[in-house]
């Protein structure tokens, strides 16, 4: 019988807990939105720039411990800064607080 | 009291379908409540959980009989400490365990994720309310474990195998690696449920698969030391299919490691990598299948257990359903560059992978062709080791190969002058190792001198790695050699760690090529006087020693240990027979020295005239085995180590558009 | 980002070409490997019970059973003598086996032994028996420890 009492009080303190958010009064919009267009484009554009900052970074190191000659170094390099670049300007564009 | 148990469990059960459902209506109807009120609810469960774990611990610790599982599992006689790995020693228990780490895993794996989830996080939570609820089920009805009876004076004991330290780690940490899988895999599918296929499930999810990797390889290794030191049979690994069930998904999460690199890199491999996190997944859930489900004696035992079925479905839905999320998804997998080269960095990650996939799937093979044949023929067919050496050393050569050349060649593409460089020392420190192994005839194993050199090419080309960066720090911040070797290490942790993590696996393999290669073994009779001698050692018995412990009876041989005629000491393997469980056990001494190697002895009987049969193997440099977990350990701390850099790029990524008013 | 492919301009095309060819020849290898080793090496092994051991008298198997008497020890010269009576069966067939004996073994477990039957006694390889866990379910910790 107290078993039962027991298991009676946590049931309802959970129960509680989870039902609490759905019926508690409203506070802000409920609304789960989806991404815009606009906000999937600059995330896109975010992570393309992170991936080339990167990969310059790594160059960089590559470069320093003789992993990669000059040239080939020269060649990457510089690919990566205009992708970087391009994404960086297409940021700025989109929305000039976003990129900083 | 049990009732309370079967009470909180069955509630937990019934949430996880609301947290299912809830998250689903949150994802598609895009409600923010219902969000909220599913991740109250994995709270929740995870308290009814702690509720079942208390009751099970209190009926353990208190000796309550009544409860099934406790009278099978312990007895009165059980020393305290062993009452705890008794949690795991029972299918049901083990299976409360799994909840209880992934429920923790859950909370866990959305509190450290909730800056990068964003909209992947309802589906994420979904996922895991399914993954928690089908262990939830197996708790409720196949395999409870708070059946009751009418109480016993005394329970059956544990098995003494698991009366042993080991026992309280290595079941656990190798829990914690299964269970830990779950995290990047629910962020996996979350990620095609969510149609976001981009890098940030990958960036979410990197430092769980490391950890749980990380945790199934220490506890293989644990379990291993294990077998090594307690079981004593003399080996370390027999390729048994309860430890080919924690190697199998091990192998796959390693594959996921590296390709892993290649996405974020390049934005290849994305099918490739979500395979691969559902197929170690899948084999984590498919060794605790094996080990539970008593597949293993024979199917017809399996098809006597229910909880068998209840993993064949679960497992089914599991490849299924990540097959057609994948297909759904294909058209957003695409791959955003391709590979230029085969010179390059990412294919020789590319072809490491190939390689894991390749063991993995051999070893695979060798656990379930007993039940193909069984299947197929009448007559069930085994294999044994020879089979899985054969793999490990045709696939495990190159792989181990490819450890020292992936580090010297460049993402993208490489040049062969650069290449000339940079593998000439690495080359010349491999043949030179060759070429002593041969002069010091140990040409006796081919593979044990291919796997020597390349071992000692991938020791140069990593020493070399950490040398020239360090100097390329030195030169170019103008920093201090000790302070350019500690940045060099910050700065770059995932690649470093990784070289940790490498060399770890370097000092393994040694210590496993010397422990099976080159091993001496002698067994012999040995009346009172009488010696053996193996390798440089001789043992001469001079005696047997009985002696009493709380619930065994021990009976040791007295050995005296000479090499080169230099006194060693005793040694004193001995037998355990345990009073209550009614078996006996072998307690097998070892002389370890760092230099030499280990002295292993296994006593195997003592006849009624006095005499033992001994036997005793010398294993060279096996002690670099163990060592190597620290390596190990050290290098997976390093990658997982929070980087307060790396947070802040990424929260500035992401921050747009995770969600609003999370915290 | 997956949706646009930002790749630097001119893919060099030959050697993406090259690179498959590269991985299609390893896979192949490695499936090859596979299927060579498997059609040749004779790697496995039957797994019989006492009733079908009969029909393979000279060859080397695998017997499963329960052990129903046994005398002697891993110490006796003479060797271990035992009983293995099928699980579900009444046919029984006596071993002799000489080597290490697992810690688990006694009379009532169900044991795993590799040897050759020879007019109406196994004997058995040295070092293989070893014994399954009673227990319906196999334990996690225990199956490793059959080894010896």
């Amino acid at each position: 019988m107290l078993a039962a009492l027991i298991l009676a009080a946590i049931a309802l303190a959970v129960v509680l807990f989870i039902a609490w958010p759905l019926v508690r009064p409203q506070t802000g919009a409920d609304q789960l939105d989806p991404l815009t267009e606009g906000q999937r484009r600059r995330l896109a554009l975010r992570e393309e720039r992170d991936l080339a900052l990167q990969a310059i970074k790594e160059l960089e190191l590559d470069r320093s411990t003789n992993h990669i000659g000059d040239q080939d170094y020269n060649e990457l390099v510089a690919e990566y800064r205009a992708q970087a670049a391009k994404a960086i300007a297409a940021l700025d564009a989109e929305d000039p607080a976003a990129s900083a | 009291m049990a009732l309370i148990g079967q009470g909180a469990l069955i509630l937990a059960l019934l949430i996880a379908v609301y947290a299912a459902g809830a998250s689903l209506w949150a994802a598609t109807g895009h409600d923010r409540r219902f969000l909220v009120s599913a991740r109250h609810a994995l709270w929740g469960i995870f308290a009814l959980v702690l509720v079942a774990d208390f009751i099970f611990l209190y009926a353990l610790f208190t000796h309550d009989f009544s409860f099934k599982v406790v009278a099978d599992t312990s007895s009165r006689s059980l020393p305290t400490v062993y009452l705890i790995t008794a949690w795991w020693g029972s299918q049901a228990g083990s299976l409360l365990l799994w909840a209880t780490i992934l429920s923790a895993f859950s909370l866990l794996g959305l509190r450290s994720t909730r800056n990068v989830l964003g909209e992947l996080q309802p589906w994420m939570v979904m996922v895991l309310s399914i993954i928690l609820g089908f262990f939830l089920l197996l708790l409720v009805v196949p395999a409870s474990p708070f059946v009751t009876q009418v109480a016993l004076p005394d329970g059956n004991g544990l098995n003494p195998s698991l009366q042993n330290p080991y026992m309280a780690l290595h079941p656990p940490s190798l829990y914690f690696g299964y269970v830990g899988l779950a995290i990047p895999f629910s962020l996996a599918m979350a990620a095609m449920l969510a149609g976001r296929t981009d890098a940030r499930w990958v960036v979410a999810s990197r430092r769980w698969t490391l950890a749980a990797w990380g945790f199934l390889g220490i506890g293989m290794l644990l379990g291993s030391h294990w077998a090594y030191t307690e079981v004593g049979w003399g080996g370390f690994w027999a390729w048994d299919p309860v430890e080919n069930a924690a190697l199998m998904p091990w192998l796959v999460a390693t594959a996921f490691l590296h390709s892993v690199m290649v996405q974020e890199r390049k934005g290849m491999l994305k099918v490739w990598n979500i395979a691969l996190i559902a197929g170690a997944f899948a084999l984590s859930i498919f060794g605790t299948f094996l080990t539970r489900s008593g597949i293993l004696s024979s199917i017809h035992a399996f098809v006597e257990t229910d909880i068998g079925w209840y993993f064949m479905v679960a497992l089914a839905v599991l490849i299924a359903g990540s097959f057609a999320l994948i297909l759904w998804r294909l058209p957003l997998l695409k791959a955003d560059q391709r590979m230029e080269s085969i010179v390059s960095r990412e294919a020789t990650f590319l072809f490491n992978n190939l390689l894991l996939v390749g063991l993995a799937f051999a070893v695979l093979w060798g656990v379930v062709f007993p039940l193909v044949t069984e299947a197929i023929g009448q007559v069930r067919e085994s294999v044994s080791t020879p089979f899985y050496e054969f793999f490990v050393i045709a696939f495990g050569l190159p792989l181990l190969l490819l450890m020292g050349i992936g580090p010297l060649i460049a993402w993208r593409r490489a040049s062969l002058r650069q290449i000339r460089t940079t593998f000439l020392w690495p080359l010349i420190g491999g043949l030179v190792t060759g070429v002593v192994m041969v002069g010091f005839g140990l040409d006796s194993s081919w593979p044990g001198v291919a796997a020597g050199s390349i071992c000692a090419f991938v020791t140069v080309t990593i020493i070399s790695e950490f040398a020239r960066g360090t100097a390329a720090r030195h030169r170019v911040a103008g920093e201090s050699w000790p302070i350019a070797f500690l940045h060099l290490i910050d700065r770059n942790r995932r690649r470093y760690g990784g070289y940790i993590v490498h060399l770890g696996v370097i000092m393994f393999v040694v210590g496993a090529v010397g422990a099976s290669a080159y091993q001496t073994e002698n067994q012999g009779l040995l009346k009172k006087g009488e010696s053996l001698t193996v390798g440089s050692n001789v043992l001469t018995f001079e005696g047997v020693e009985r002696a009493k412990g709380p619930n065994y009876t021990e009976r040791a041989a007295i050995l005296r240990v000479t090499s080169d005629g230099e006194e060693i000491g005793i040694l004193r393997p001995a037998q355990r027979a345990y009073i209550r469980e009614q078996t006996t056990s072998n307690e097998v001494a070892i002389n370890t020295t760092l230099t030499q190697g280990d002295l292993f002895i296994i006593l195997d009987g003592i006849s009624a005239d006095g005499a033992v049969r001994i036997k005793a193997f010398y294993k060279p440099v096996v002690g670099l085995l163990w060592l190597a977990g620290f390596l190990f350990a050290g290098g997976v701390i390093l990658c997982v180590w929070p980087d307060r850099r790396e947070r802040k790029r990424i929260a500035k990524r992401y921050s747009e558009e995770t969600l609003p008013g999370e915290s | 980002m997956s949706e646009t492919p930002t790749a630097t301009p001119e893919q060099p095309k030959q050697g993406f070409r090259h690179v498959r060819l590269v991985v299609a020849l390893v896979v192949a290898s490695l499936l090859g490997t596979f299927a060579v080793y498997t059609a040749f090496a004779d790697s496995s092994i039957p797994v019989l019970m006492v009733a079908q051991a009969q029909a393979y008298e000279g060859q080397t198997v695998r017997l499963e059973g329960k052990v129903t008497q046994s005398t002697g020890d891993a110490a006796d010269p003479n060797g271990l003598r035992f009983t293995v009576k099928d699980y579900k069966g009444s046919e029984t067939l006596p071993v002799i086996y000489n080597g290490a004996v697992p810690d688990a073994y006694k009379v009532g477990r169900d044991i795993v032994i590799d040897g050759t039957l020879k007019n109406g006694v196994f004997t058995a390889v040295p070092d293989t028996l070893v014994t399954k866990c009673p227990s319906k379910y196999t334990d996690k910790a225990t199956t490793s420890d059959t080894k010896s």
